[in-house]
């Protein structure tokens, strides 16, 4: 039975030799509420919330016996229940629930009382108590502020959105949850411009619950955001509540990495920089120099992405596009004026001749040097014969 | 007498005490080049951490990186190691075969105002065990402001300038000017803490790295059918 919706239960069972038993307890509950506040105590949830409810007699009963003689003498209409059945009780000649309970079960559950007989069984005691309905809020963070004076500038706005970024956080608290995406939207004058609000989104890689992660990342998007016109209002909204992933402390001193402040520091970079402005390491399988490589947004999931070794010296810039390399009168490349002294060499790669609409590549590298020593990656193209450089010793 | 020993050599008694005729001790940590020539130069015999090494070389491509490579291989594997604004993507596969894996390897591109801020969150984070970056035109106010925020951290902090920068004065407490030789590098301390060394030290990269071309057969003294290099050899077949 869901117990008033004004009323507040307390099981106190197992709290009375802390307090000092249940008068004392009693009364330090009674100190505690509002004046007007009424209190009813017995066995059951549901026989405490009708005793307190009661106009006149007993409201405080601690035997079950006691509870029920106190309930009998209670009306019907203590029980709120819907006018039609309470005239049909009526009709039976049951005013008090003592009547009620007198008559046989059975032929009260034929008449549709079955809800009824429940409600007096768990007031009774006679039935255990309900399994409580939890209340299930949407998870969904609103909130709204609208500024006493009208600022475009960054240092105020971000003070003014301090108080709304803690509320979210208190209320990600209380619902052990947390977020990694907060959008925040600016409320522009609407007689200074067109637009009506900025949008500020502020996301992390992985869900925080912090309000200093949320803060530096608005300062971020803030110190380089220009505002078009003087901010009114700012409302924030938070509508992906995730559950949090609480990370176990080491017991002993730990030197290792710390992936939370790992994870702030991309957000911040990504915040300020934009998220394409990282590059994660994504290889491919592929023995074609230039297709090997390819670069993600974001980190790897899986650890084991190491491209396979390669028998031969490889070098660390690969230049793309690939340049051609002039070879005046011979067979020798020429490199910012002087000639390529051959080194090593050839390593024939081939490929892709597989692949419909795609040329085939088919070319013999060597590794050459100029009269530095500076080393390059260079190569021929069987077919043509024309000398490229690919790559850099770095 | 041991007393007199001991005042002649006081780090023995405690690490923050020296002479004042002596260097100070480097109480950073320090992470050996893997280029024996190299340590015996630098001062503490290795990489110092948490503090700004520059990089001065005469041009991209001519082994800057693989100056690191054995030190960046000591460097704890749980760490990323960030690249920021490198003069072209690095190749994974030359990553790998250096043996550092891919995984630990980000770069970060930004103009270059930015590019110093990022840097300087890195440094205020301190999460990575590597820190290279590529700046062309940087103020010495923010090579201090760099060099301060390097002294709170452990990692390894190498800034890439170029080669036209040996001529200005700088606050890295560390600067190399590095140029190219046949065989690897031909490195000249700028500038460090203690005595300088007097010439250039050359620091071998190839000898191992790259498949030398086979000594030619009549270096040899061995018979030889033709005096073409397999180059050559190659090269006339295919235009056959």
């Amino acid at each position: 039975m869901p117990l008033d919706p004004q009323a507040l239960a307390l099981e106190v069972q197992g709290s009375l030799r802390l307090f000092g038993g249940i008068r004392a307890l009693l009364r330090s509950v009674q100190g505690e509420c509002p004046p007007a506040t009424r209190t009813g105590l017995a066995p059951t949830a549901s026989g405490a919330c009708l005793l307190a409810r009661r106009g006149r007699g007993r409201r405080h009963v601690v035997r079950p016996a006691t509870l029920a003689r106190q309930l009998d003498a209670l009306p019907c209409t203590a029980l709120d229940l819907s006018p039609k059945t309470l005239a049909g009780l009526q009709a039976l000649g049951c005013h008090q629930l003592g009547h009620l309970r007198a008559l046989p079960r059975i032929g009260l559950r034929n008449r549709g009382y079955a809800a009824l007989i429940e409600r007096l069984d768990q007031a009774y005691g006679q039935a255990g108590p309900q399994a409580p309905s939890w209340l299930d809020h949407d998870p969904y963070f609103q909130t709204r502020q609208t500024l006493d004076y009208h600022s475009s500038c960054a240092a105020s706005l971000e003070a003014a959105c301090m108080p709304l970024i803690t509320a979210l956080c208190a209320w990600l608290d209380a619902r052990q949850g947390a977020s990694d995406r907060v959008e925040i939207h600016l409320a522009h004058d609407h007689r200074r411009t067109d637009l009506p609000s900025t949008l500020v989104l502020l996301q992390t890689a992985q869900p925080v619950w912090f309000a200093e992660r949320f803060k530096v990342l608005l300062r971020e998007h803030l110190a380089r955001r220009p505002l078009h016109a003087p901010v009114v209002s700012i409302t924030l909204i938070c509508a992906r509540v995730l559950a949090r992933s609480p990370r176990t402390a080491p017991l002993l001193l730990d030197d290792g990495p710390s992936p939370l402040r790992e994870a702030a520091l991309l957000d911040v970079l990504r915040a300020r920089l934009g998220s394409e402005c990282l590059h994660f390491p994504d290889p491919q399988a592929q023995h074609i120099p230039e297709r090997t490589d390819r670069w993600r947004l974001e980190p790897c999931p899986s650890q084991d992405c190491l491209p396979e070794l390669s028998p031969r010296s490889r070098p660390l810039w690969l230049l793309d596009p690939v340049i051609a390399l002039p070879t005046p009168g011979g067979h020798h490349p020429v490199w910012n004026g002087a000639p390529l002294v051959l080194m090593a060499g050839p390593e024939r790669i081939e490929g892709g001749w597989w692949v419909a609409g795609q040329a085939p590549i088919g070319r013999d590298y060597f590794i050459a040097r100029d009269a530095r020593g500076a080393r390059y990656w260079v190569y021929r193209e069987h077919h043509a014969g024309r000398w490229f450089l690919q790559g850099l010793f770095g | 007498m041991p007393a007199r020993a001991a005042l002649k050599h006081p780090e023995h008694i405690h690490p923050a005490l020296w002479r004042a005729s002596q260097i100070t001790p480097a109480r950073r940590a320090i992470l050996p080049t893997g280029h024996p020539g190299l340590d015996r130069e630098l001062l503490g015999g290795g990489w110092p951490l948490g503090t700004l090494i520059e990089f001065l070389p005469q041009g991209t491509g001519i082994g800057e990186l693989q100056l690191l490579r054995p030190a960046l291989a000591q460097l704890d594997h749980r760490r990323q190691i960030l690249l920021v604004n490198p003069p072209y993507p690095p190749s994974m596969q030359c990553w790998a075969n250096w043996g550092l894996q891919s995984c630990r390897l980000i770069w970060l591109q930004a103009r270059s105002s930015e590019s110093l801020w990022a840097v300087e969150q890195a440094l205020r984070h301190n999460v990575f065990s590597a820190l290279l970056c590529w700046a062309e035109q940087i103020s010495s106010q923010a090579l201090l402001r760099l060099q301060r925020l390097a002294r709170r951290c452990d990692l390894l902090l190498i800034m890439l300038r170029p080669h036209f920068a040996v001529r200005q004065a700088s606050p890295a407490p560390l600067r190399l000017s590095l140029t190219p030789t046949p065989l690897g590098l031909s490195i000249h301390i700028l500038k460090q803490r203690g005595p300088t060394s007097p010439g250039p030290i050359v620091v071998p990269l190839y000898l191992d790295a790259l498949d030398l071309p086979a000594p030619s057969p009549v270096a040899q003294g061995l018979p030889t059918g033709s005096d073409r290099s397999p180059v050559a050899l190659h090269a006339s077949f295919d235009a056959s």
